[in-house]
């Protein structure tokens, strides 16, 4: 192959340097791995570790913006508890996650099958790239679109519902209608990725374990329930998981096309967090916002797991 | 008898095609209706019912957005951060992965182990922490606060380090009896057998960045130096909501982008999609 040699012929400029200093050059390789690492870890620890251990610090002070923390104990837990604007955004947020994470589950496999059922290679082609497509806008971009599409007023959506004889509520200023709203507008853009997961997970599948199954006298719908649901039940939590914990974090949607409302009925947590933040300038509180959607978000994580030894099949290919 | 389940299938597959179709069609008719009212003169864009096929063209919106706002330097920064951010930080993951895939170092594990930590969670929840860390390092209402938190990508390590590890060492171990430093061996044997696996992480960190409105909407502030999506939507809101034609106009623009991406990379795309996934 190719590699040997492009790997041999610029290797023979670096061997002169190496000889010449040998003691010096063996203690510093003692130290490349960790020179290799720090740019990542430097950042890490900077933005990701430092802010985490920090909320949870600043959680326990009463810090206005422009002002100095005094620490004030567990006031703001105390505070939290009482709290039922919080209430209805983890409320919000748990059910527009979970609405999202089974529908995506649902409609992914479903569109996954139909797509390795069909022959036609341009079919196929079609269905990639009208689903794939979405996933690429940014988010920004899409909230304003849906907010067009979904007004009231002026929004086609409404107009061709009322055609088809259906009264349609105003989708966004309605307390139940607003979080369904938001989760169709999430699916729209997201729904791409899972249904690709989904596709190269089924396409995976080892073909032989089909054959045994038919030969075994098993129909198309026991071969679904005892090859396909199984084999792809690993991939299935992994997709599962991503929109947990992307939904849970749901932001965007929130902060363009409703503002949380109408009142608080689509307020998410990290909305929340943000606004006692950044608007109430309350950054104590707004800090054991983040931590207390951070153990939520972790709970359930670990429920997942408890629960998906229940139904994902482990002995993978 | 043959015929006939012959023609079952064939029906069938008829069927799926045509539902697999309307329904790609239906994904794509928000955009298309986006895009058709962008053209629409002012008077037509809020009437009832829709046109599809518009009469009358114009690229009225396209001239407001341009003048209204300094769109074509926010789609520059968009596009900007966005390529700094996949290059910046696929260097920075390559080095990462490479030295825990291959350098057997003290602390090595551990310190794999914690960065994974961050894997499940959502940095937002910092974000007050974090605005005070960008306060104290004057880099509010800069792009570079958004470039710089950007380049730890620990999905990324994590990726690369599971492709690197598959890689046969035998092909360094020849390169290092020759003598090649680390970069050379990194350059030479483990890039050229990493393309899809780097392929992938460039696209999941790309529309990290992209899709992002979080830290845009923390971190900046003034015009210039807004990011694309977040200046439609402070010029959308400035106007109430009554500016649907410019917003629009931005929005089909913003298309642009992943227009070209999408037909150089179609297939590397949905691959690279999909790679990230699996390998998860």
């Amino acid at each position: 192959m190719t590699l040997s040699d492009t790997g041999t012929v610029p290797a023979t400029h670096h061997q002169h340097t190496a000889k010449a200093k040998p003691g010096v050059m063996t203690r510093l390789a003692g130290l490349v791995p960790y020179l290799f690492i720090s740019p990542a870890y430097l950042l890490f620890i900077a933005f990701i570790l430092l802010p985490l251990i920090a909320t949870v610090a600043i959680s326990f002070t009463d810090w206005p913006l422009l002002g100095v923390p005094h620490p004030n104990g567990l006031a703001n837990y105390v505070a939290l508890l009482h709290d039922r604007v919080a209430l209805s955004a983890l409320r919000n947020t748990f059910l527009f996650t979970l609405l999202t994470a089974v529908i995506h589950l649902i409609l992914a496999l479903g569109l996954a099958l139909a797509v390795q059922a069909t022959h036609s290679r341009v079919v196929q082609y079609i269905v990639r790239t009208a689903f794939v497509a979405p996933f690429l806008m940014s988010g920004g971009v899409v909230a304003l679109m849906w907010g067009g599409l979904l007004n009231h007023d002026f929004g086609p959506i409404a107009f061709y519902l009322e055609k088809l004889g259906a009264n349609p509520p105003d989708f966004l200023n309605s307390t139940t209608w607003v979080i369904p709203s938001l989760v169709v507008v999430d699916l729209w853009q997201t729904i791409g990725i899972t249904f690709i997961i989904m596709l190269v997970g089924l396409q995976s599948i080892p073909t032989v374990l089909y054959e045994a199954a038919r030969v075994d006298g098993a129909n198309a719908w026991s071969r679904f329930l005892h090859v396909t649901i199984p084999m792809l039940s690993p991939v299935a939590l992994f997709a599962v998981i991503v929109s947990f914990i992307g939904a849970f974090q749901i932001y965007t949607w929130m902060a363009i096309m409703t503002n949380g409302g109408p009142g608080n009925s689509s307020l998410s947590l990290v909305q929340y967090v943000y606004r006692s933040g950044f608007q109430d300038f309350k950054l104590g509180y707004g800090s054991t916002l983040g931590v207390m959607t951070l153990v939520v978000l972790l709970l359930f994580t670990l429920v997942q797991f408890a629960v998906s030894r229940w139904w994902v099949h482990y002995e993978r290919m | 008898m043959r015929r006939r389940r012959k023609l079952l299938p064939r029906l069938g597959q008829y069927l799926l095609n045509a539902i697999l179709v309307i329904a790609s069609v239906g994904m794509v008719l928000p955009i298309v209706y986006t895009v058709i009212t962008s053209l629409e003169p002012a008077t037509q864009q809020f009437k009832l019912p829709p046109q599809w096929i518009p009469r009358h063209l114009t690229l009225a919106s396209y001239r407001l957005i341009f003048t209204q706002i300094p769109f074509l330097q926010e789609i520059i920064n968009s596009v900007g951060i966005t390529v700094i951010v996949i290059l910046g930080a696929t260097i920075v993951s390559v080095l990462a992965a490479y030295s825990f895939a291959r350098l057997s170092f003290r602390g090595s594990r551990v310190l794999f182990v914690l960065m994974l930590v961050a894997l499940m969670v959502p940095t937002q929840i910092a974000a007050i922490p974090q605005f005070i860390i960008m306060r104290n390092l004057h880099l509010i209402n800069t792009r570079l606060a958004l470039i710089i938190p950007a380049l730890i990508q620990v999905f990324s390590i994590f990726l690369l380090r599971q492709h690197f590890q598959t890689i046969p060492r035998d092909l360094e171990d020849a390169a290092r009896i020759d003598g090649a430093g680390h970069l050379l061996i990194i350059r030479h044997v483990i890039l050229p057998l990493s393309w899809p696996a780097i392929a992938a992480v460039a696209i999941v960190t790309g529309q990290f960045i992209w899709n992002d409105f979080f830290w845009p909407k923390l971190f900046l502030t003034s015009q210039s130096k807004m990011v694309a999506p977040l200046a439609l939507v402070s010029f959308s809101d400035a106007n109430g909501g009554g500016a649907l034609g410019p917003v629009f106009a931005g929005v089909s623009l913003m298309l642009a982008p992943i227009l070209i991406a999408f037909v150089f990379l179609q297939r590397r795309l949905t691959e690279g999609v999909g790679f990230a996934g699996i390998s998860r």
